[in-house]
């Protein structure tokens, strides 16, 4: 019936038939009909030119568009108002199913919420200082040690400083550790020499009083201090009146000029600041021990900066050889160097809540689509009184926010306390105090993700409650009605998946499980079992010369030993576990020096007489320190395993003469002791050098005490046994050893239990969803099972019908979790030290539990259905 | 349906189809009014009931070599809405005869 029209009009009818998809179907033939018709008559009666047919096009988009506006039913408004009344009495109908829901939900919403507010602390949130994203924390890099973080020494401090244009300020810092007097007894508190420029750094000035003057910056006119707010509060009890009064520290008065603000610390918990001169000839070049911190000018990036700063490093090189010979420069974020290594640890948590999360929705939707399943009478009749598809997901998913709304108030409570735990573990590792602080965006996040979970709970069973063939469920009149095969697919490919993520979950903990315990199991080459440490430093006003400092340690040794339950005490100048190195470049007598000034660098310490048996280290060879080895008699030292094997791989090193110079002095090593693992079980020995305090008057030492088994040994009396010997003298930080070492875990530990912590979760809910398939599995084939064993079945052939779907996806779903685990492991890879990522053991041990626990999952329900009696399965039918 | 609310397009549409006009192409030449105001107002009206429609005998059309059409007429409602729009639109013309006055009178 086409007569032959215009090309205009042929265009026309396809545009037309385009549009008519805005058209709701019910009327779609017909307003397409119309349209080409009435088109088609205008271009026949010749009054239209080609023109208009994009007029038509134009008015028939507009026409479509009012149909399907005016055809859409009740507003948004209504519907969403409809929908929320019906979910909250369906709701409320099922108050158990309602409450599992919410609790699971609440937990993976709140551990994520929880994480996710720790991470942005750490990750991402600024260090309280102005400009913090400028400052930088500088050290000197010594490739060819492998020593990327060093130290510097004041006179390079001052070059890099006066000679750089990238830098708004740079300043240096050295630690302190001073003894207050105060009130009650004496304290040794740890606080910072910092130079000028310091507190301009970090844009902080004093709550209280003042700063530093000039003068005082140069260390000329009357000793000051600056306290902290923290130290001023516990130990002046906050009174303003301490500006301008004096406090001994280290016995010598010093006149207290300010508080700083509560939220200034820096260094790490620093309790005063004492002004230092940056004088470069008050310190040799040689003599390492400043914390470089310095901002970037405004633009300036930092890899120019470093850059920079590197090359003034190498100019420095070759005008000091002696001294400067490989030493270049490093400049890193202060942020990162403040937080230190919490990133790869934080995306591993971030990723298991995730995980955990997922599986919670998973379970959710499983619950959600047994539910619906209960539900598809009232489904189908609703939809056969004309409720559309997409009407009747909605109404599903509007359930499903609802209940994830409410998980998400209740997770609130849930973070507050995840995240209390997690602080409390982290203390050391975000260590600006900031308070809790559940802010909006927090918040944001927790609805974000209830609306995410929500969704994803809410739409798979939608989506299958609505491919339910509604007309059969009506027509068979049965009063059980079951999931459609669409249904029944969702739900087996929903454990799967939760087997599958719980595996990948546990065998990661299980990787980090083996870790710690390879760590544990590391030798650490000295005894940490019933041994006390305590820290003292001897003030110089007092200790000024190397006898004073003997006579006192020699006494404090024999008098604690004297402590009842003592049975026996030493000194050492660095301790195992302390966190403090200090290298030194030796020469051996009779072989050639050393080509490059580090090739022989070696870690020193200082011990009493005494030590190694205290400790419990082993004497290998030759002889240990004896009191014959005095200050007049001839320098002695022994050394470790690791330097005696690097030195003298084959003759004997004792009698050998070491110097830390090319001229002496000489120090004859007299004997060899085993290795210790002085920076925690992860990191291997590094070549030791022992002095003896007797002949070394270091004024920094820990006090080791062995005590009987048994026995208690208050920290008071060790303090009461010290100021015995000095009043004045305070015995800080006093611990067990066993402690120090379980600090030193302490990162390795805390992830390996919350990840442990959460794959046990995890292995819960997929224990749990298992367990609600088959058990649903189960309730559906009641009557079929009834009949078998009515016909004379056996017991064993119902237990297999009934387990064998439910084996099928354990099986499935461990395998994908095999495959999965396999390229995630690597993401553990930063936290492993001993155990390669791909050990075999954690994926087995995980495999093996969670088929254990999966099979008891579905045993459970399956062996409920060889008790069915045959007789009420086939009366209920 | 006393409720419609009749604007002036739509008035002219009532008024194209009181003519004996009956096609939605054949409205939009009488009136000028573009298609896209043409057809929604005839849907709306003939919910409203002020309008009827009717599709032409399918074989009629195909004996033509043509394609059925839909044509539209009014109904008793639609008539009586027609008047008391007219007597509105009345008004208007009132309105912009004395517009025009003062218009004169002020220049």
């Amino acid at each position: 019936m086409t007569r032959g029209h215009s090309w205009a009009h042929r265009a026309l009818a396809v545009v037309l038939a385009w549009i008519s998809r805005i058209v709701p179907a019910g009327r779609r033939s017909r307003w397409l009909e119309e349209w080409r018709s009435e088109t088609w008559h205008a271009f026949d009666s010749g009054k239209a030119a080609a023109w208009t047919a994009v007029a038509f096009g134009w008015g028939a988009l507009r026409d479509a568009r009012d149909v399907r506006r005016r055809t859409r039913g009740p507003g948004f408004a209504e519907t969403t108002r409809q929908d929320l009344r019906l979910a909250i009495r369906s709701l409320s109908a099922r108050p158990d199913y309602t409450a599992l829901v919410v609790a699971i939900l609440a937990l993976g919403i709140g551990a994520n919420t929880a994480v996710y507010s720790l991470a942005r602390e750490a990750l991402f949130a600024a260090l309280p200082y102005p400009d913090s994203e400028r400052l930088v924390r500088v050290w000197e890099r010594r490739p060819e040690q492998g020593r990327e973080r060093n130290v510097a020494s004041l006179p390079d401090f001052v070059d890099w400083r006066d000679r750089s244009t990238s830098f708004q300020t740079m300043t240096t810092y050295r630690g302190s550790s001073r003894n207050f007097a105060t009130d009650g007894p004496p304290r040794r508190l740890l606080g910072a020499e910092v130079t000028r420029g310091f507190f301009r750094l970090f844009g902080v000035e004093p709550a209280l009083g003042r700063g530093f003057t000039p003068e005082e910056w140069s260390e000329q006119g009357e000793p000051v201090l600056i306290l902290s707010h923290r130290l001023w509060r516990e130990a002046y009890a906050a009174d303003p009146g301490i500006i301008g009064r004096g406090v001994s520290v280290d016995l010598i008065r010093h006149t207290v000029v300010g508080v700083m603000p509560p939220e200034f610390d820096y260094p790490y918990e620093a309790e005063y600041w004492f002004p230092r001169t940056d004088d470069p000839s008050t310190a040799g070049r040689g003599s390492h021990g400043f914390n470089v911190l310095a901002k970037l000018k405004p633009g300036v990036g930092i890899q120019a900066a470093g850059d920079e700063l590197d090359a003034i490093a190498r100019r420095l090189e070759t005008e000091y050889p002696g001294t400067n010979r490989g030493h270049y420069t490093a400049v890193y974020p202060l942020r990162g160097e403040i937080l230190g290594d919490t990133g790869p640890v934080l995306v591993l948590l971030l990723g298991a809540v995730g995980v955990i999360l997922l599986i919670a929705c998973v379970n959710v939707a499983n619950m959600t689509l047994v539910r619906s399943a209960a539900r598809t009478r009232s489904l189908a009749i609703r939809a056969s009184m004309g409720a559309s598809r997409s009407r009747l997901v909605r109404q599903q998913l509007t359930e499903s926010l609802l209940l994830a709304s409410v998980a998400a108030a209740a997770s609130v409570f849930v973070a507050g306390w995840g995240h209390a735990l997690l602080r409390g573990m982290s203390a050391s590792h975000v260590p600006w105090a900031a308070p809790l602080r559940l802010d909006f965006r927090v918040l944001l996040v927790a609805m974000g993700l209830a609306f995410v979970t929500g969704t994803l709970v809410g739409l798979a069973p939608a989506i299958a409650a609505s491919r339910l063939d509604v007309g059969s469920h009506l027509r068979d009149g049965s009063r059980t009605t079951g999931l459609g095969p669409t249904a029944r697919r969702w739900q087996g490919g929903l454990v799967v998946t939760q087997i599958a993520l719980a595996l990948a979950l546990l065998a990661s903990a299980g990787l980090l499980a083996r870790n710690l315990a390879a760590l544990l199991d590391t030798e650490l080459g000295f005894d940490t079992r019933n041994r006390i440490v305590g820290d003292l430093s001897l003030p110089p006003s007092r200790y000024s010369d190397a006898g004073a400092v003997w006579q006192f340690y020699a006494s404090l040794q024999d008098r604690v030993a004297a402590v009842p339950g003592v049975t026996d005490a030493a000194l050492a100048w660095i301790l195992p576990m302390s966190g403090r190195q200090v290298g030194r470049n030796i020469w051996l007598e009779g072989r050639p020096p050393p080509a490059n000034g580090d090739e022989w660098n070696t870690r020193l310490r200082a011990v009493s007489r005494g030590y190694f048996d205290v400790v419990a280290m082993r004497l290998l060879e030759g002889r240990s320190f004896e009191a014959a080895d005095g200050p007049e008699a001839p320098a002695v030292a022994l050394i470790n395993e690791t330097l005696r094997h690097r030195y003298w791989p084959d003759g004997s090193p004792l009698g050998a003469r070491v110097a830390f110079g090319p001229d002496g002095p000489w120090i004859t090593v007299i004997g060899v002791v085993n290795d210790v693992r002085h920076e925690g079980p992860q990191r291997p020995p590094d070549p030791e050098l022992y002095l003896t305090l007797s002949q070394e008057a270091i004024d920094e030492v820990s006090l080791v005490v062995h005590t009987d088994d048994g026995a208690v040994v208050t920290p008071a009396a060790l303090r009461a046994a010290v100021s015995e010997v000095d009043p004045d003298q305070p015995l800080a930080d006093i611990r067990t050893f066993d402690e120090a070492v379980a600090a030193w875990l302490g990162e390795r530990r805390d992830v390996a239990s919350l990840l442990g912590t959460f794959a046990l979760v995890a292995l819960a809910l997929a224990a749990l969803g298992v367990y609600g398939v088959v058990s649903y599995a189960v309730a559906q084939r009641t009557s079929e099972f009834g009949l078998r064993m009515a016909l004379g079945g056996r017991g064993q052939d119902v237990l297999r019908g009934a387990m064998s779907g439910g084996l099928r996806m354990v099986a499935l779903g461990l395998a994908l979790g095999g495959l999965a685990f396999l390229p995630a492991s690597r993401w553990l890879r930063p936290m492993l030290d001993d155990v390669p990522a791909t050990d075999p053991l954690a994926l087995v041990g995980a495999f093996t539990i969670l088929t254990l626990v999966a099979i008891l999952a579905v045993l459970v329900p399956a062996i409920r259905a060889t008790r069915v009696d045959p007789a009420d399965s086939l009366r209920a039918t | 349906m006393g409720a419609t609310r009749i604007t002036y397009q739509g008035a002219c549409v009532l008024q194209a189809l009181s003519r004996g006009l009956s096609y939605g192409f054949d409205i939009m030449e009488l009136t000028g009014l573009p298609s896209g105001s043409v057809y929604p107002i005839l849907r709306r009206f003939e919910e409203h009931g002020l309008v009827e429609s009717e599709w032409e005998d399918a074989h009629e059309a195909h004996a033509d070599r043509r394609p059925r059409r839909r044509h539209y007429r009014l109904t008793p409602t639609g008539r009586a809405e027609l008047a008391a729009a007219g007597e509105r639109l009345a008004l208007h013309r009132n309105l912009f005869l004395d517009g025009g006055r003062t218009e004169e009178a002020t220049s």
